[in-house]
């Protein structure tokens, strides 16, 4: 895989990179209110859905 | 007619700026159409707009902007005839070279990469299909931006819009520079409103290949630009945004088109200069806070001839310096001057209704009557819990009363994940001698729009989104410095963040499209927009006043634009007198005088307001209430303020009506 580029391959800024955004994502996905409220809204279609087809969630 | 006039304009000014471009870089040719194909179009409307305003009749029109094009078209042909013989470049080299490089990004990218791109492709085609099925949204479309359009073309003028003639405006919101509202005009003269709904869609398809090329610019390698131009489209604000009909994309883009510009080649030629400018006032026409962005781009220009010329003199620095000032503002000057000139002539101030106290008394510029600086700083509350949180927004992305992502609120998990990191390791980057050129001016740009932001009063995360365009491409730079393992996470961290809020984008689009469309069958104009029915039906020349709040203007147009529109803020602020305040449809009670002269002059026909009113007039006009929603008409609960519809009356048909 050849990758044509003029950034250099600078192996320590591109680890540190790695593990930030890793930590960072994990971060994002535990504080994030926004995720937190899409999921309960989902959660809410959910329940409307089944309720208008008559199964109980 | 109008659908032939309107293509006749768009083909005209395609080609004429198609045969203007120039370059041998099939991204820099695309660049340069968009941002002269813009700058021609919005011109001959200025040119129309503004004859109008000048020399009084109504010369903005479909017709006449049609034969303008033409005109065009054909000086261009002319001109290119006499001057040096210009060979136009083929579409099909573009396009061979387009694909091409799509090619390369599927040999290049990893399975993750590759994944995120098609994904990311298919979910934009799927959420703009279930778009179609809905009428233009949009709390700012709804309140001024499409409203001011639609009387645009209604007056042949791009004078402020104004119900009453002795007034100069409806309100500060009708003043702004207006490039936004003109595209919406248009769109709507010749499109089916739902399908002008989709009005920012084409800003997205300029943004999205403007990141990558910025990311190559920087020297990205092609996953890696693909991969934070995809991250653009995981921005709730974005992705949310390219669906309404706001006006932030849509800057955005020319912002972005001028920086791509800029930042092409080592040597400023005049031509990526000019154009430069050219994108970067057209950002201005469509929101006038790219004065701030224009500000950065200026110092980024002054930044990249200094340092193209400082191994020669002195001298030799400064003179590029100002030669590159002189032509990029010139570009500017060219496409921003239309509003600043218009609000001088029309409103006393150039730069109406923002309005600078002692220093603008002095020049004799003139104060809005409705404008208040003042009582906005609280605003950011809805996005954070106290100001010293904004810096971890982006992790937070908090909302006020647990509401959810949408246009206004919202950066996602790619911006917490990657973009982030990529700020401070470019700022670690900079203390290194091998460092790459562009890295600097990019982070300095990202960092000056944000502060350019604290220090303005309205804090909205979605006017840092300028942030985007600089940092996006260090975030490709980023990715770019990683090999082996490291570049796998770092591939498999962005796949992940980008396709997380794709997700969201794509459900909260199913879900609302199910909700409206499926379940409550809100396909007819009065039921989307949950306004009485009577309202389409009302008399040809009805006049509607707005008393409800400022999002209902636009629906108030009713079923095909058939009504004229009081907006809101001309309503409260010129016709009625509260004795009680304005409840902003919360279902209080209250009392309203309205003044029987001012209801006059604007040959008022029906009122809409929300809420349990008593309406009363100071002279001899009455109102008879012609419509009640008061229930939801799915599940017949109660609403919280009824929706009201009155006739105005004159007082001898009123007696007459009584028993």
């Amino acid at each position: 895989m050849s990758k044509e580029t003029s950034v250099p391959r600078t192996h320590r800024i591109g680890q540190i990179g790695a593990m930030l955004s890793l930590i960072s994502l994990l971060a994002y996905l535990s504080l994030s209110a926004g995720v937190a409220n899409h999921v309960r809204f989902l959660y809410a279609s959910l329940v409307k859905v089944a309720t208008k087809l008559g199964i109980g969630l | 007619m109008n659908v032939v006039y309107a293509l006749v304009t768009l083909l005209a000014v395609t080609i004429a700026a198609w045969r203007l471009a120039r370059s041998e870089r099939a991204g820099e040719l695309l660049a340069q159409w968009c941002v002269l194909g813009a700058t021609l179009f919005f011109g001959i409307i200025y040119l129309l707009g503004g004859s109008a305003i000048l020399f009084g009749g109504h010369w903005l029109k479909l017709p006449n902007l049609a034969a303008t094009s033409v005109i065009v078209l054909a000086a261009t042909f002319v001109w290119q005839r006499f001057t040096a013989p210009v060979h136009a470049p083929r579409p099909g080299r573009v396009f061979t070279a387009i694909a091409d490089e799509l090619r390369a990004i599927r040999h290049e990218a990893s399975v993750p990469a590759s994944l995120i791109v098609s994904l990311a492709a298919a979910t934009l085609l799927f959420v703009s299909a279930l778009s179609l099925f809905d009428y233009p949204r949009g709390f700012e479309a709804g309140a001024y931006h499409i409203p001011l359009g639609v009387e645009f073309f209604r007056a042949g003028s791009l004078q402020s819009f104004a119900a009453s003639g002795d007034v100069a405006d409806a309100g500060f919101t009708f003043t702004y520079p207006a490039n936004t509202s003109i595209w919406y005009g248009f769109l709507l003269q010749w499109l089916p409103e739902k399908l002008a709904g989709l009005g920012q869609l084409p800003f997205l398809l300029i943004l999205l290949p403007t990141i990558y090329g910025l990311s190559r610019n920087l020297g990205a390698d092609r996953p890696a630009a693909a991969i934070a131009a995809t991250a653009l489209l995981s921005v709730p604000m974005i992705a949310f945004g390219s669906l309404e009909l706001g006006s932030d994309l849509s800057g955005l883009a020319f912002v972005g088109l001028a920086l791509y510009l800029l930042t092409l080649r080592q040597v400023l030629t005049a031509r990526q200069l000019l154009l430069a400018g050219f994108a970067a006032g057209l950002a201005f026409g469509f929101k006038s806070l790219h004065i701030n962005s224009i500000a950065i781009l200026g110092v980024l220009t002054l930044w990249l001839a200094w340092r193209n010329h400082h191994a020669g003199s002195t001298a030799s620095a400064m003179a590029a310096m100002s030669r590159a000032a002189v032509i990029f503002s010139a570009g500017v000057v060219l496409t921003a001057a239309f509003w600043v000139i218009r609000n001088w002539l029309q409103h006393d101030n150039p730069l109406y209704p923002v309005h600078l106290g002692a220093l603008f008394d002095t020049l004799g510029f003139a104060r809005a009557w409705d404008y208040n600086f003042g009582g906005v700083a609280y605003s950011e509350l809805e996005w954070v819990k106290s100001t010293w949180r904004w810096p971890f927004y982006p992790w937070e992305e908090w909302h006020f009363i647990d509401q959810n992502f949408k246009a206004t609120a919202g950066t996602g998990a790619y911006v917490a994940a990657v973009l982030m990191p990529a700020m401070l390791l470019s700022l670690v980057r900079l203390f290194s001698r091998q460092r790459e050129p562009l890295l600097a001016p990019l982070l300095v740009g990202a960092v000056l729009v944000i502060l350019l932001w604290v220090v303005q009063d309205v804090r909205q995360p979605r006017y840092t989104l300028a942030v985007l365009l600089f940092a996006l491409p260090l975030s490709a730079w980023l990715i770019s410095s990683a090999t082996g393992m490291a570049r796998r996470v770092i591939d498999i961290v962005s796949a992940t963040a980008i396709g997380l809020m794709l997700f969201v984008v794509a459900s909260k689009q199913m879900v609302e499209f199910g909700d409206r469309h499926v379940y409550s069958g809100q396909s007819a104009r009065h039921a989307f927009y949950d306004y009485p029915a009577v309202i389409d039906k009302l008399p040809d020349g009805a006049v509607v006043i707005n008393l409800a709040s400022r999002p209902w203007n636009y629906s108030l147009y009713g079923v095909a634009l058939r009504n004229h529109l009081v907006p809101s803020q001309e309503s409260r602020g010129r016709i009625a007198h509260a004795s009680t305040g304005y409840p902003d449809d919360l279902g209080t009670r209250f009392d309203m005088v309205l003044d029987a002269k001012e209801l006059s002059k604007r040959r008022a026909t029906h009122v809409f307001i929300i809420g349990e009113a008593s309406l009363r007039s100071d002279g001899c006009v009455g109102f008879r209430e012609i419509a009640r929603m008061d229930r939801n008409p799915l599940n017949n609960q109660q609403l919280k303020a009824p929706r009201l519809v009155f006739e105005i009356v004159a007082c001898e048909q009123q007696a007459a009506d009584r028993p």
